[in-house]
Order: structure tokens, then sequence, then C-alpha cells
């Protein structure tokens, strides 16, 4: 059996304890399903020691895993009938972990297989890859500000102050105003922001007006923006 | 030009045999209006074959067969099988000639795509603007997403063992995976699975082109 009091290794390589188990696996070249449970809980201790900023985090997740560990080599030191009976109502405890580790490094092999294939696929170009090239931004609301939408709303709010002078009451459905404003979206390609905001509207209706351009532009079919020049906020449809 | 020639031929035959049998005017009727048939058939396959060259040219996402049934069928109404064949003629053909693009068939749709040996030329052009590489980890939650979807976060993480959430946010970004649903569960958290972006980023025809998962 190779020497696992080796040098010290960096948490930072690995993804996290059950990477750290593998590459312990993997370095004293063992068969997954025979794993030297004490001589890694000793290494897992081993190196546990040597952090130099313990996390909670982290800490938590070693701790977990050197229980299991701990808990696994505790279940195979039980006396033979005992540990046969349980057997017989039990799958082995190691299968857990060795199924947990072998999906994980089935997953890390086939993502190294994209990750290849990825590669493979870079001498390919579509039309157009110019477009592609640049990673998508989220829509409309990265160019305003979360105090800028405050703002517009405040206004709005404050013309609403009027009430209507009608007795019945009218209800106001998003869904509606969507439909509303998609359809002036289509026929003038923007729309200036105040324009749909009037002063006869009531406050349901300007929130709902509200509601129903935030909920296009989550849909990605419309999007805010300032006009540079007239300083007015405009909704448009976004060019993809 | 030779066939041509062998219609020509086959005419004169014909009316050499009217000539010679007039009782038999009538099989040679048919086979003419065949043969007519054959050159419409002809002239019709060469114009789809140029539409549908067209619709590739000016798109650069995927075109399905439906769409291109639907497109070509509002001048040309074709038999599927008629399609498919013209759209191989023209597959064939490129490679034949040997363009610098092949017709594939990517993300369920048909596509131009360069081929392999312009890579240094094209990179060339797009020097700085390539996407960035997809990281291990990236990789990694991707192939558990495209192998097991839909599949939820936790999920994830606990083939992981670790967080995932930045990985799964970076690959939303890209627009890799999208969100498909919610589990009836508690908490309902959101189902992933892979898109047509992923396929076409892949080169994949659709998900069953993947390798199956060793072990």
């Amino acid at each position: 059996m190779k020497n696992l009091d080796s040098p010290t290794y960096t948490l930072d390589i690995f993804e996290g304890t059950l990477d750290f188990l593998l590459h312990l696996i993997h370095k004293s070249e063992i068969d997954i399903y025979e794993i030297p449970l004490r001589k890694i809980t000793e290494q897992y201790l081993q190196r546990w020691e040597e952090q130099m900023n313990p996390n909670v985090n982290d800490g938590a997740e070693f701790i977990g895993t050197t229980a299991s560990l701990l808990w696994l080599k505790s279940k195979m030191l039980l006396p033979k009938h005992e540990q046969e009976e349980e057997l017989e109502t039990e799958e082995d405890p190691r299968f857990e972990i060795i199924h947990h580790l072998l999906d994980y490094c089935r997953f890390k092999d086939a993502g190294k297989e994209l990750s290849d294939r990825e590669q493979q696929q870079g001498a390919f170009y579509f039309r157009g890859m110019d477009e592609q090239g640049e990673l998508k931004k989220p829509l409309g609301v990265d160019h305003l500000g979360a105090s800028d939408l405050a703002a517009i709303f405040a206004q709005l709010l404050a013309k609403a102050t009027t009430s209507k002078g009608i007795i019945a009451e009218e209800v106001w459905r998003v869904s509606d105003k969507i439909k509303w404003v998609h359809q002036l979206l289509k026929e003038g390609g923007l729309v200036r922001v105040h324009l749909l905001f009037t002063k006869e509207q009531c406050r349901e209706e300007l929130i709902v007006t509200f509601l129903a351009i935030l909920e296009l532009m989550k849909m990605g079919r419309a999007s805010v923006k300032r006009d540079s020049l007239t300083n007015d906020l405009v909704v448009s449809i976004p060019i993809n | 030009m030779t066939r041509e020639i062998n219609y020509l031929e086959q005419e004169i035959e014909t009316v050499q045999k009217q000539a010679m049998h007039p009782e038999t005017t009538e099989e040679p009727l048919q086979q003419s209006v065949t043969e007519e048939h054959q050159k419409i058939e002809q002239h019709t396959r060469m114009h789809v074959k140029k539409v549908i060259e067209a619709l590739l040219f000016a798109t650069n996402e995927p075109i399905s067969f439906q769409k291109l049934r639907e497109i070509i069928d509002s001048i040309y109404p074709l038999q599927p099988r008629l399609l498919r064949s013209i759209i191989q003629d023209l597959q064939e053909e490129y490679l034949s000639q040997q363009r610098a693009f092949c017709l594939e068939e990517i993300a369920q749709g048909y596509l131009l795509r360069s081929c392999e040996e312009y890579r240094p030329y094209i990179d060339l052009l797009y020097r700085n603007k390539r996407g960035e590489k997809l990281s291990q980890a990236s990789a990694e939650v991707l192939a558990i997403i495209a192998y097991r979807q839909p599949i939820t976060r936790p999920q994830i993480d606990a083939i992981r063992g670790v967080d995932s959430s930045g990985t799964l946010y970076n690959l939303l970004e890209r627009g890799l995976i999208e969100g498909v649903g919610k589990l009836e569960a508690p908490g309902r958290p959101t189902l992933y699975g892979i898109t047509q972006e992923f396929l076409k980023h892949f080169g994949l025809r659709d998900i069953k082109e993947l390798p199956q998962l060793k072990n």
C-alpha cells in the first residue's frame, strides 16, 4: 500500500468533499469498492487540521463526511453474525457512498467529454457568429436602476391622486394591459412611457399598466430605456 | 445537356414509331406525357432546391423540417419524402462541389456550417469575439442536466456535493439551459432542461445523439 501521508494539497482544487475523496482513492490506486476507511478518515482529519481558515460551511461538510466514514467503519467492525443479520434487511452500508461516488465520477467524465466536444465544435462557424459571441444581457431592467423604477412609479401615483367620477368599478387586468402595450409596440415599434400613463387613469389602472410593462420585460418582449435626447423613458421591442 | 439529347432521341424515336405504326399512337403519347412530367418535376426540384438554399442563407438559427415544408408548401405542395430527398440533394451538391460550407442537421433543424479546414481563417475574423469556453464546473452541471433532465437544483447539488446555483445562473444566462417546470414538492423547486442553443453549441441533432453515460 502506498504511503498516504503525502504532501498537502490545497482545498481550492477540489470542488468539494466528494472530489477530495475521489482524489484520495485515485492517489492510493485502490479499487473504489475497497475503500480503506481508516486511512481515508485519517487523511480527512489531517487535512482538516491543516486548514488555515476554517469556514463554517466547509467545516460542517467535512464533519458530515467524516462522520459518515466513521459510521461506515464502525458498521464494518461489528461482530459478524450481527452484521449478517443486518445485511439481510439493509444493503451494504458502503453502497450508498460508493453509489454516490460512482455517480459523481460518471458526471465528471461526462462533463469532460462535453468540454472536449465543445472544443471540437469550435472548428465550425454558423452564420452571424458575431452576434452570438457576446453574452446575452438580461433585458430591460439593467438599463435602469431600482431607484429609477421607483421614481417612475412614484411619479405615476402622484398623477393619479385625482380620483375619477365613475360609480361602476372597473376591473383592470394585467393580461389585458399586456396585450394593449404589446399591440402598441407592434404598431409603432416603441412607445414613450408617459403616454402609457395618463392623468385620466385611476390608481388601479396605473398599477396594472406598470405591472404589465414589468411582466413584458421579464418575458423579454419589451425593454425600457432612457432616450438620451429627450430624457424620456421609452418602451421598445428588444433587438435580439 | 445529355438529358436533353436523350429526350430528343426519344422524341425522334417516338415520331418514327408513330409514322410506322399509326395504331400505336396511344402508347408513345403517354410516354411523352411522362417525359413532360419528368421535365416539370426536374424544374420544380431545381427551384425548390434554390429556395431552400436561400432560406438557409438568410437564417442563423436552425430551420426545422416542418418550417421548411410550411414555407415551400405555399408554392409547391410536396410530399415530405420528396422534400427530404431534395434537401439531401443540396447537401450532397455542396459536398461534391467542395464548398467551404456544409448543410448540416443540428438542433432539430437544418443549418449551414463552415467546413473544418477554414477554421483558422474564420478564427482571425472573430479574433476576440468568440464566447468563453465552459468551466469544468459548468460542464459537469450541464452534463448532469443533459442526462438527467428534468432535474432540480437540490438534486444537482446532491450529486456534486457542492452548491451549484452560481453555475446554474451562468448556464441560464448563456441560454444553454432553461426552466422547464416545477417539481410538485415542498418549495416547488424549478426543473431544468437543456435548450436548442445547447444542441446548437455542441453540434448535436438532438439529445439522443449524446454518447451513453459510462459505467
